[in-house]
């Protein structure tokens, strides 16, 4: 009796021991996709919001011939496919290559706007000089 | 002695496996030429002053990318290298464009205060051109004061003149002004018509009232008392009038001068000696004081 209690104790602990290796397996696993689920999606937004600043601040950023804002656009849109496949981490990656290409385009429109300033300086100070 | 045999099979999935290890690692450990030229480029922003210190963040986040981007690669992780490789030359560029936005905003600064130099000194060159024009108008009017003032010195040494010569003529200062009289012996007896030697001792008085256009006077006409006082009133008037008009003739404006008759009131001696009676028949012409 003795022996049959300690053969199913041990046994049964074993079980158990596996099962809850098994089940806290299964948390840890879902717990970091969901992490990595959520960390997709917060750069996604980041990316998204970055880019309807760039928009409304030089409106016309799309027409400037710039491609680093079209390819952030491109790579919101990989990004956001990426999310739906629950390639998370790829989304995640894409998101933030968005975010920075369009922070590029809002420096670069900045630049074409201090060019611009140049240019007509030049101008005006050529035309003062030729006078 | 027999010799433990190894199957064929195993020998050459070994050879195929240790190859295949082999191609790997020297894919993985191949340098990439991308980040390579990344971390060129960063070596090259770092040594640009205007992109190190304007786009200083960008270049330590490039640095840690690129980094990041070489320890993917030679853990054989070709999409998060690429990824890393990305993000590393985006902050490149946007060093890069940092850099560049600092150059032209410095010499937007120096061609914006070499425009308002030039605007100044062309607002300088047009007051120059202006002020030449005024100095010249201003040279203009000075050669003609000085004309002008020449004129005048030239008159006031004539009437200066003038008046010397006027002085000599007897001329006596009273309260109306100064007075010049013409004693009887300047006209025949009886007749207001000038003798020629009265005319030539009205030339130095002619002279003087020319150069003097402002200078009014008043001509009166005296007797004595032989004859009637009509007569007399009447003689005395014509010879005022007479040198009235000796006077005219030499230019003097009528509209200066007035004549009166006085007859024989006013004597200035006895009409009872005949010296008395000639120093009375006379005609005074007073040069008005100006009011």
């Amino acid at each position: 009796m003795k022996n049959k209690i300690n053969s199913f104790g041990f046994s049964g602990i074993c079980r158990s021991f596996a099962a809850g290796i098994a089940v806290s397996a299964i948390y840890l696993f879902a717990g970091s996709a969901m992490a990595g689920q959520a960390e997709a999606e917060e750069a996604i937004a980041r990316a998204s919001a970055k880019i309807e600043m760039v928009v409304r601040m030089s409106g016309q950023a799309g027409d400037s011939g710039d491609q680093s804002f079209n390819r952030a656009r491109q790579r919101l849109s990989d990004a956001r496919e990426s999310h739906k496949k629950g390639q998370y981490d790829t989304a995640e990656m894409m998101a933030e290559e968005s975010a920075l290409l369009a922070a590029l385009t809002s420096e670069r429109a900045r630049l074409a706007a201090l060019q611009t300033s140049h240019n007509n300086l030049l101008a005006t100070s050529n035309s003062v000089s030729d006078n | 002695m027999k010799l433990f045999k190894i199957p064929g099979g195993l020998i050459r999935s070994l050879q195929i496996g240790t190859a295949l290890m082999t191609i790997t690692a020297c894919t993985t450990m191949t340098p990439n030429p991308q980040i390579a030229d990344a971390q060129g480029r960063l070596t090259a922003a770092y040594n640009d002053k205007e992109t190190a210190e304007r786009g200083q963040g960008d270049l330590a986040n490039a640095k840690l990318s690129l980094q990041s981007a070489q320890t993917e690669w030679r853990s054989g992780d070709r999409e998060k290298s690429d990824h890393h490789l990305m993000m590393g030359t985006t902050y490149l560029d946007l060093a890069e464009t940092r850099g560049d936005q600092a150059k032209l905003e410095s010499q937007n600064a120096a061609l914006s205060g070499q425009a308002q130099l030039n605007s100044k000194n062309a607002q300088l060159a047009n007051m120059d051109i202006r002020l030449r024009g005024k100095d010249e108008q201003i040279d203009q009017r000075d050669t003609i004061i000085d004309g002008k003032n020449s004129e005048l010195a030239s008159k006031d040494q004539q009437l200066a003149q003038a008046w010397e010569q006027l002085r000599g003529s007897e001329m006596t200062v009273n309260s109306l002004g100064s007075t010049m009289v013409l004693q009887d012996v300047s006209f025949e007896t009886g007749k207001s018509q000038l003798l020629p030697g009265g005319v030539n001792r009205l030339q130095p008085l002619i002279n003087y009232l020319r150069l003097s256009p402002e200078t009014m006077v008043r001509i009166e006409g005296y007797t004595d008392n032989v004859g009637g006082i009509a007569y007399n009133q009447r003689l005395s008037l014509d010879r005022a009038q007479s040198v009235m008009a000796i006077l005219s003739s030499g230019g003097v404006g009528a509209s200066r001068m007035t004549a009166f008759g006085s007859g024989m009131s006013k004597p200035l001696a006895t009409n009872s000696t005949s010296a008395g009676r000639q120093s009375n028949r006379r005609v005074e012409i007073t040069l008005l004081k100006r009011p």
